[in-house]
């Protein structure tokens, strides 16, 4: 019994005395490494966050050939893309167009196909289309383009075709090479220029098309 | 002086000493985590060294130059090993040193550039590009965008914004560890000098480094189990291999001192209960 008594006020001395020192310690430590911890805080906040980054080079596809011949289609059908996210493809026959279409006009898109500025709007919506590529891989066909080519893009909710009015050279920065808020559906591509030479340019190659077929998506707007 | 005789007093002072020593302890502890990782040039370099941050340091600029060779006309296989490892160590190396030397971190891409434009040259001649339809401004455009993305991959994110913090504290964090060693060492002194039954002293001594390898492997523990590091967001697969290198480290430091604290109680323990068992 007086054993146990000795061992229990062991335990105590060497065991509880030391635990319940080390709260206090963490305790006063808070408190004294407050302003030295908010500036911790302030870079770890830099550091750490709950959305991981994709470091990934491949990119998701979200683009299945579709039949759908229908003028119309419900915006509840359709799969809007994030970024990145290949949800078509576009051709122009005869041409050597024939590129996979992204959303976003960032390193993926442009390193696999063509890109849809995000700020513009995808087809269906009966607005501007706005979408680059580079010149020496997929986009490097434009060059032969002429007025009056046929455009196809095809996505998972609809077939669209567009027919070229007209090319045009501008400078990379001129805001009159596109009409962003235009109220009739229009695509316009456009990369750099000169074709097939070395560097980087100020001019670029635009090809104005209007469409003339596929199925505009309702529901969201109206 | 009667009060030093009175046994709760000398008890109560005994632990707020043994209190301070601990707490001493325990920021030592922390200062020497960060001195020997986050603040150590060497530490980093090494870091640096046993991951495969430069492979994929290599292997990203690679990928972000061919991005801009597909807008400016070249071939995919132009950047093939273009980036030479060794110039990327050596500006990374630079870089660091700048860092903390306390100057403005900067990358000198005159032998990119040197190299980018004599790779062109031969890229021209190669591939019998008329010269008549290039223009030197596209290409003098083109090799500063290059050396532009060259130097932003050197750079270590985050580092500018974290150099305004290494100098702020790194000075003070030298004279934090000598003066808390100093009165960690003069409370031990106090203890061992002041105490007639030295088991005593050692007691108390026990209760401080007890208590701050405790707290320190608590904090080692916690950071690691909480799964802080894989929520680690950074640019780039390169920077998160080095950056989630850096913590693991940070967290190893700070778990060996917290093992060689409760090691050194240990020993204090059983010390304690050996001349203990002699006085009585």
């Amino acid at each position: 019994m007086k054993k146990r008594v000795k061992i229990h006020n062991n335990v105590k001395k060497f065991l509880i005395v030391p635990v319940v020192m080390s709260l206090v310690i963490g305790a006063a430590a808070i408190a004294v490494s407050f302003s030295v911890a908010s500036d911790a805080l302030s870079i770890g906040n830099m550091f750490f966050s709950d959305n991981q980054v994709d470091y990934s080079k491949s990119f998701e596809n979200i683009f299945v050939p579709t039949t759908n011949t229908s003028d119309t289609i419900d915006a509840s059908e359709v799969e809007f893309p994030n970024i990145d996210k290949q949800f078509g493809e576009l051709k122009i026959k005869g041409r050597d167009v024939d590129a996979k279409l992204f959303f976003g006009d960032g390193k993926i898109p442009l390193r696999n196909g063509a890109g849809v500025y995000a700020g513009s709007f995808i087809p269906g919506y009966g607005k501007t289309i706005l979408v680059a590529g580079h010149n020496n891989t997929y986009f490097n066909g434009l060059k032969n383009v002429k007025k009056g080519d046929i455009v196809k893009i095809n996505t998972s909710y609809g077939n669209y075709e567009y027919k070229v009015t007209d090319t045009k050279i501008h400078n990379a920065k001129s805001k009159k090479s596109y009409d962003l808020n235009a109220n009739k559906e229009n695509l316009i591509l456009y990369t750099c220029y000169p074709f097939d030479t070395i560097g980087l340019t100020e001019k670029r190659f635009f090809v104005y098309a209007d469409k003339i077929s596929g199925p505009k998506i309702v529901g969201l707007y109206d | 002086m009667k009060i030093f005789e009175n046994k709760t007093f000398v008890t109560i002072m005994s632990l707020i000493l043994s209190f301070v020593m601990g707490f001493g302890l325990f920021a030592c502890s922390v200062f020497f985590s960060v001195k020997f990782t986050f603040f150590s040039p060497s530490f980093l370099t090494e870091t640096l060294n046993n991951t495969h941050y430069y492979e994929d340091l290599c292997d990203e600029i690679t990928d972000n130059l061919m991005d801009i060779g597909d807008a400016s006309g070249l071939d995919k296989s132009f950047f093939e090993g273009f980036v030479d490892e060794v110039m990327v160590r050596k500006d990374v190396q630079a870089y660091i040193d700048d860092f903390y030397s306390g100057n403005k971190p900067k990358v000198n891409t005159s032998d990119f550039q040197k190299a980018l434009r004599s790779e062109i040259e031969k890229y021209i001649n190669k591939s019998g590009i008329d010269s008549s339809t290039l223009s030197e401004d596209s290409i003098n455009y083109f090799v500063k965008k290059a050396s532009d993305i060259y130097a932003s991959n050197i750079e270590i994110a985050y580092f500018s914004q974290l150099q305004s913090f290494y100098n702020k504290y790194n000075s003070r964090l030298n004279i934090s560890i000598a003066v808390t060693l100093i009165v960690v060492l003069a409370i031990a002194l106090i203890f061992i000098f002041t105490n007639e039954w030295k088991h005593i002293a050692l007691r108390y001594i026990y209760y401080a480094t007890a208590s701050a390898g405790l707290l320190s492997l608590v904090l080692a523990l916690t950071a690691y189990f909480s799964g802080f590091i894989s929520k680690l967001t950074v640019l780039t697969r390169s920077l998160k291999v080095m950056y989630t290198a850096c913590f693991n480290s940070a967290l190893t430091v700070t778990f060996v001192i917290s093992v060689l604290l409760l090691s050194v109680s240990a020993f204090l323990w059983i010390m304690h209960n050996r001349m203990r068992k002699k006085v009585v």
